[in-house]
């Protein structure tokens, strides 16, 4: 119900500005990032899962969801230059988002992992030989554990 | 200003708040570190920020009006709009300043176990966040709601839809998602600006969920009826 100009009861004109401007803009830019969704940023460079190369170094499977405060955490981990030397010449990153909590299910290649590696919190990272049993890290590792991780 | 100035002190300076404004929040702060420095991965930091919000919102509109200083303060020359935004902006400048005393805390107690936090700028703004978006919310419910009602029906929510969404199918999940991102809404800097694009659709809808339910408490509360003050 519309109320006089300069009523106390009136509604701040700008505040329904933002609202609706913001509420459009969600829209929009939700829209476009479900079409071509945005890459985290790193200085390790993550390989897609379908397209891991077939070569002699095991494989670092880096499990993480958006939601997951620790993740951010062990996400900014990856900008040491000396993690990020020692991943590139030593396995072959793969870092695989959980989006169980979005969208209700993950793809059937991650949900397979997630399945086999027992992935019940994250972060997880698991180092996968090419032959042998996987090692596992459950939960935040600081950059020292990271490098010794990696460098076994 | 003026109103904000006056519900800002009414928050932090009345000795009938003290033991939730004070109190609760040390507490809080206290438990956050220790639990910093017993695991690596402690609870969810919404959840986590919670008591600050508690302590911010502590005298809510509800309990206001029902201690008569409601009805005093609209016999003042101030819209109704006026008064909601300040009460929301005094109760989230208490609650950030809790959780930022709280992630200090923090800090201090991860640097002596030896591991340091990355972009602590970046966890101060994400905490200013959650606790100005989870004042938004229980503003809004206080606007209706007697006394500490606004706090009942917050967490009341927000246990149904955790129940919900543990025996949830793949359908029903992102709906609970949905309900769970409306009702605390969230900010966090590093999934926002460390990706190329920016994601700009999580600051947009933060902006839209903080906006919306301080316009829907604004909504509410211009349409009540309170003793005095009415037009």
């Amino acid at each position: 119900m519309p109320r006089a100009e300069g009523s106390t009861r009136a509604v701040p004109r700008w505040l329904v500005g933002v609202f609706c401007v913001s509420l459009a803009g969600w829209g929009t830019a939700a829209g476009l990032e479900r079409a071509s969704p945005p890459v985290l940023q790193s200085r390790v460079k993550w390989v897609p899962l379908a397209q891991v190369p077939a070569d002699e170094r095991p494989v670092l499977y880096v499990f993480t969801a958006d939601w997951c405060a620790p993740c951010q955490d062990q996400d900014a981990t990856f900008q040491d230059e000396a993690l990020t030397e020692a991943i590139h010449r030593r396995v072959i990153p793969v870092r695989l988002v959980d989006r169980t909590h979005e969208d209700g299910e993950n793809a059937a290649e991650l949900a397979a992992l997630i399945k086999r590696y027992e992935v019940t919190g994250f972060p997880t990272l698991v180092i996968q030989p090419r032959e042998g049993n996987p090692l596992i890290l459950r939960g935040f590792q600081r950059t020292d554990v990271l490098l010794g991780f990696v460098d076994r | 200003m003026s109103v904000f100035v006056t519900l800002w002190r009414y928050r932090v300076s009345r000795s009938v708040h003290r033991l939730g404004s004070l109190a609760l929040p040390a507490f809080a702060v206290t438990i956050s570190g220790a639990l910093r420095g017993m695991f690596e991965n402690p609870p969810d930091r919404a959840f986590a920020l919670l008591p600050y919000v508690v302590a911010g919102v502590l005298a809510s509109i509800g309990a206001e009006a029902s201690s008569g200083r409601l009805p005093l303060m609209l016999t003042h020359p101030v819209t109704r709009s006026t008064y909601v935004l300040s009460h929301w902006a005094a109760s989230a400048t208490v609650a950030i300043g809790w959780a930022l005393v709280g992630l200090l805390v923090e800090i201090a107690v991860l640097s002596a176990h030896g591991r340091g936090v990355y972009a602590p700028w970046a966890h101060a703004i994400d905490r200013a966040a959650w606790c100005a978006g989870l004042t938004a919310v229980l503003t809004c419910f206080s606007t209706r709601l007697p006394s500490w009602g606004h706090l009942g029906l917050f967490l009341l929510l927000l246990y149904v839809i955790g129940i919900s969404g543990e025996s949830a199918g793949p359908v029903f999940k992102p709906v609970l998602n949905l309900a769970e991102e409306v009702l605390v809404p969230r900010f966090v800097v590093h999934g926002t600006f460390d990706t190329s694009p920016v994601t700009w659709s999580h600051l947009a809808r933060y902006v839209a969920l903080v906006s919306g339910w301080l316009l829907c408490a604004v909504l509410l509360f211009r349409n009540r009826e309170v003793s005095y003050a009415s037009r």
